[in-house]
């Protein structure tokens, strides 16, 4: 099979979207969840006082009165997407107003908003709203699927983001344990030893780098699945239940859908489903 | 060649473009420092954030917080602006300000900007 054959048939091949459903119905929530706390925190912005810091020197500023609108639009777009209405209108508007959110001023711009553009652009892209979603229902129910490249994609953009950010943590201050004391608000002191901060800080980072790689091998899949899910969860925890932290959280979980396949939800509603019936025999017995 | 087994071609054109920008993208804070380096540096210590104080005529400091509160203009709100180009714009047609002070106390420097 020549490269261009085979670069094709990688092109052509098409997956069940039952994951990237899930990642969407994850993510929706996430943005909208991040549009209420935008909401107030970008009218504080908006006040006077505040030093004006364009991105991009010449693109206008949301006012206080347009705030409603945009804030509505991020909303509805988020709520459309969570239930798969219109899907790629939703994603395009939501991803719109996110971009918005991070490219109008300095004061506004947060790394888990540029994943989460990032990642609703992709889930978009790779038609998210193919199954468990109103449009999938409103034509009765296809088998359907969506393209593998697009698929793949976004499985790429998460192990990017996991080795940078693992990367940038490759420094004597960050390995020192110093910026893990700091931020680490949620835990006790006593525990906050120098030596377990370092131990810490190299452990977060050999986690971060098996993330950006350990996702994509059948061998390492499940390990990396399941300590990804645990770092996220904990991390809201450990520092400070912020909203945002939840909500990046909430999408780096969500975007975990573009490493799972259809067989993975069969396993996982099988293993549900054989709780649920042998809890309902044992009452019944 | 027809429109179906042409489409593969930008499918594939769009995975490389977009793959190879979001793999790019992070490596320009290794050769321009910026506020928004788009690097996923988060908690990871990379770019420390000053205490920023505004410089009076009459020799006197004020931290940028207190001087605010007191002014208001120049509160800065999110840990990505460039404090240095952003700031002076919006203390400097104060009267009695001659310019601001960023102290960065883990690099052990100091960078004082005169109002223009």
């Amino acid at each position: 099979m020549s490269v261009v054959a085979r670069l094709q048939a990688f092109f052509e091949e098409r997956l069940d979207p039952r994951p990237i459903a899930l990642a969407r119905m994850v993510v929706a929530l996430a943005a909208l969840v991040r549009s209420v706390e935008s909401y107030g925190y970008i009218r504080y912005v908006l006040q006077p006082e505040t030093a004006r810091a364009p991105v991009i020197d010449g693109l206008p500023l949301l006012s206080l009165h347009g705030l409603p609108y945009y804030w509505a639009a991020w909303a509805l777009a988020a709520i459309a997407f969570f239930i798969g209405f219109r899907t790629r209108t939703a994603g395009a508007v939501l991803t719109a107003a996110l971009g918005y959110h991070l490219i109008a001023d300095q004061n506004l711009f947060f790394n888990h908003i540029h994943f989460m553009v990032l990642i609703v652009f992709l889930l978009t892209v790779a038609g998210a709203g193919a199954t468990w979603s109103v449009d999938w229902f409103l034509v009765g129910f296809p088998r359907r699927t969506v393209p593998r490249w697009a698929v793949t994609l976004g499985a790429a953009q998460v192990s990017i983001v996991y080795f940078y950010t693992a990367l940038a943590k490759i420094s004597p201050y960050f390995l020192s344990g110093d910026v893990l004391t700091k931020v680490l608000r949620g835990l006790p002191d006593a525990i906050k030893t120098p030596e377990l901060m370092t131990a810490a800080a190299y452990g977060v980072v050999a986690g971060e780098m098996f993330l950006a790689f350990g996702l994509w091998f059948p061998r390492t899949r499940v390990a990396a699945l399941l300590l990804g899910v645990a770092m996220h969860a904990s991390i809201p925890f450990a520092i400070h239940p912020y909203v945002v932290l939840l909500v990046f959280s909430a999408t780096a979980i969500g975007a975990y859908g573009f490493f799972l396949r259809g067989e993975d939800v069969d396993w996982v509603w099988r293993a549900v489903s054989s709780r649920v019936s042998s809890t309902t025999d044992a009452r019944k017995a | 060649m027809s429109r179906v087994s042409r489409r593969w071609i930008f499918a594939a054109l769009f995975f490389f473009v977009y793959l190879g920008v979001q793999a790019a993208l992070p490596l320009k804070r290794f050769f321009r420092e910026d506020s928004i380096d788009l690097g996923w540096t988060m908690y990871s210590g990379t770019r420390e954030i000053p205490t920023v104080s505004v410089r009076l005529q009459d020799g006197t400091s004020v931290p940028l917080d207190q001087f605010a509160d007191e002014q208001g203009v120049g509160r800065v709100v999110g840990t990505k602006v460039d404090e240095a180009r952003w700031v002076p714009p919006a203390v400097c047609p104060k009267r009695g300000v001659v310019g601001i002070e960023l102290v960065y106390a883990r690099a052990g420097r100091s960078e004082a900007i005169p109002c223009p």
